[in-house]
């Protein structure tokens, strides 16, 4: 079972994106802000990461560049999920080691296509 | 008119000294004539003489004469009637052996320390010349007269030695004051960038070398062809700027048109001139420089004043003129400054509305996402099996966010015809507590259970205002009250008697608000950070939304918080009638 660890503050969207994932067989962690997130990427090492951009007490583009510089979370695959849709955000979050950008709003089926396209061999 | 006022007359200040000079000169030979006066009957020669030479110096003297008649009477011509005169004189009253030779020394300390050297040299001249011809048709002659101009001669070494030196002392003061002067000039924009201070440091370094007590800038507009500003710094430091009419006619625009400095040494000699807005001005007599900044721009004409009558020398215009250009390039550099600050706030402006829409779509965005999301996530639940109650919920989840949304963009449209001015007041006479008892019902239910006093006192003072726009105040004030408090806290709404108004005031237990915060959290979609609760049903416009109704009422809001204890919201209503 592959695990994703969602780092994301709006109730809302939280909600939608584990329950989905979780009904489709995914071990899934959740964080509401970028402090908790980076804790709990280190304790879980998730499969994937799915990272909001806007979030309290430390956001997003941190926690990118936190992420980068660990040995083995480097090379866990981060799916930028955000409001942000201007082109130089996205290059940006890519510049930092973001492997996708998904730009809200978004639809179930896009969001299960580009996660299954990173981590495919899921259980 | 203008040939007028650019010769060279004898119309000075000066001029009149020589005048009473020449009155005693008058007295003296009578007063000797009457002591020697033993044979001179009353209507002899001498007495011709001497009233002939005292209706001279009486003409002279009256100061009407030097601004109107004295164009014929040039200061050479002066020196010319004074030798005759006093030549006569002696020559009535002894000749060789007249006192009167001693006379000569009067006008000669005048005319050397006034006039110059030369003209002093001239007159000594004249006077050896003249006494030696009537020495020369006298028989037998004593030598005192040879001791006299002697004297004579003496007095004017004498002079011309003291007057060099002062001339080289003042002249060396001048020029430092004039290098100063054009000094400041030049660096008044590197330290200061606004346009008044520039000139009053420019003004302020013209009044001391120019040795005038009035110093005035017009600035002129090329795109509306006027002038728009004066300038002005009097010698007892009072600096003034006003906005200016200049009629077409001015001596200003000759000035500005022609690029050709002009001095005026009486303001009130010609019509031009007396009908000049210079004539307004504490002063007699003026200097006008135009002043063109760099790429020929006019920015205006540099003016320097006296109380007295004085014709500026070529020196004098060429100090002023330098000054003038040093100051018109210094404006030039102010002007160039408030414009690059004009285009820094433009881009800043632009660069918060840029911000503003980020932000604006980030909020719009995410209740979009849960409602598209929830909705295809809907189409999956036959296939995927999901229980019922978790389809109830994502039903809710797409109603709530709906809900969301039509709250935002409802915010967002009061906001934006709030900050236009486009949202009108209806504005009634009200009792503040009239329309806190009508919004009791709507606020308890915000309140949401927690513990609501209301707190209000009979004798508030009537106050114009809105009752539902207010009423929606209360409310966002006791929804974001009650959103950051825990649910068994107390919330009090008050109203009381304030600076002649009422203030309303909105109380909480909750979280708190840092102080370096409270400023900010009226601003539009700011959060304070690290609080834990996100609010759901926030837009984050609300408290912006309270300020500007408060503001339109001519009221003020603020907020008064501790960390860990809450927070106490506070909105004045002024009231015209309630100082009683």
């Amino acid at each position: 079972m592959s695990r994703v660890l969602i780092v994301e503050d709006e109730p809302s969207i939280l909600k939608l994106l584990s329950q989905n994932l979780a009904l489709r067989g995914w071990d899934v962690v959740v964080a509401t802000d970028g402090q908790e997130g980076l804790t709990q990427a280190r304790n879980m090492y998730p499969d994937v990461i799915m990272l909001d951009l806007m979030l309290p007490v430390m956001s997003g583009w941190v926690v990118l560049k936190h992420l980068a510089r660990e040995e083995i979370l480097a090379y866990v695959p981060v799916i930028v999920v955000t409001a942000a849709s201007r082109e130089e955000d996205e290059r940006r979050a890519r510049g930092l080691g973001a492997a996708d950008y998904l730009v809200k709003p978004f639809t179930i089926t896009e969001m299960l296509g580009r996660i299954s396209a990173l981590v495919p061999a899921r259980a | 008119m203008v040939v007028h006022e650019q010769r060279q007359f004898l119309v000075n200040a000066t001029d009149a000294t020589m005048a009473w000079l020449r009155l005693c000169v008058v007295v003296l030979t009578g007063a000797a004539l009457l002591a020697t006066g033993a044979g001179v009957s009353i209507e002899s020669f001498p007495w011709a003489i001497v009233i002939v030479v005292a209706g001279y110096a009486a003409f002279t003297s009256l100061p009407s004469t030097h601004r109107y008649h004295l164009p014929y009477l040039t200061r050479r011509f002066a020196v010319i009637l004074d030798l005759t005169f006093i030549t006569l004189l002696v020559l009535v009253t002894g000749r060789s052996e007249s006192p009167l030779i001693a006379l000569y020394m009067l006008p000669l300390t005048v005319m050397v320390l006034q006039h110059g050297i030369k003209l002093g040299a001239y007159y000594c001249l004249g006077a050896s010349v003249l006494n030696a011809l009537i020495v020369s048709w006298e028989p037998s002659h004593s030598p005192s007269w040879l001791v006299h101009l002697g004297l004579l001669w003496a007095l004017f070494f004498v002079l011309a030695y003291q007057s060099r030196s002062v001339d080289t002392r003042e002249e060396k003061a001048r020029r430092r004051d004039e290098f100063s002067a054009l000094q400041r000039a030049a660096a008044a924009p590197m330290h200061m960038g606004d346009i008044s201070t520039v000139t009053e440091a420019v003004l302020m370094g013209a009044l001391g070398p120019a040795r005038c007590c009035y110093a005035a800038m017009f600035l002129y507009d090329e795109r509306d062809a006027t002038f728009t500003m004066c300038y002005s710094l009097s010698s007892d430091g009072r600096f003034e700027q006003e906005p200016v009419h200049v009629k077409p006619s001015d001596i200003l625009f000759r000035v500005l048109y022609t690029r050709q400095p002009a001095s005026i040494p009486d303001l009130s000699s010609t019509r031009r001139s007396r009908s000049s807005i210079l004539h307004q001005a504490p002063i007699v007599s003026a200097t006008l420089t135009p002043m063109v900044a760099p790429g020929a721009r006019s920015i205006g004409v540099l003016c320097l004043g006296r109380v007295e009558n004085h014709r500026a020398s070529q020196h004098e215009l060429r100090f002023a003129n330098t000054l003038a250009m040093q100051a018109a390039t210094a404006i030039h550099t102010a002007f160039l400054f408030e414009e690059a600050a004009g285009t820094e706030a433009a881009k800043e402006a632009d660069k918060l509305r840029t911000q503003l829409l980020g932000t604006v779509s980030h909020e719009l965005r995410t209740p979009i996402t849960a409602i598209q999301g929830f909705a295809s996530s809907l189409k999956y639940a036959d296939e995927l099996n999901i229980p019922k109650e978790m389809e109830r919920d994502w039903i809710d989840e797409i109603e709530a966010n709906a809900d969301r949304l039509r709250r935002l963009v409802t915010d967002l449209l009061d906001l934006s015809r709030l900050e236009a001015g486009a949202l009108r007041m209806s504005l009634d006479w009200q009792q503040v507590d009239d329309v806190i008892e009508e919004q009791q019902g709507n606020l308890e239910i915000l309140a949401g259970g927690r513990n609501l006093v209301f707190q209000t006192s009979p004798s508030l003072p009537l106050v114009r205002c809105d009752g539902e726009r207010i009423g929606q105040v209360l409310r966002n004030l006791v929804e974001n009250a009650a959103k950051f408090s825990s649910a068994e806290s107390n919330l009090v709404v008050g109203a009381e008697r304030f600076e002649g108004g009422v203030r309303v005031g909105v109380l909480d237990e909750g979280t708190g608000i840092p102080s370096e915060k409270l400023d900010k959290v009226f601003e539009r979609f700011y959060q304070v950070e690290g609080t834990e609760f996100r609010p759901q049903h926030g837009t984050g416009l609300g408290l912006a939304i309270c300020r500007n109704i408060v503001e339109a009422h001519g009221g003020n809001i603020w907020v008064e918080s501790s960390v860990g204890h809450g927070s106490i919201f506070y909105f004045t209503l002024p009231s015209p009638t309630g100082r009683s």
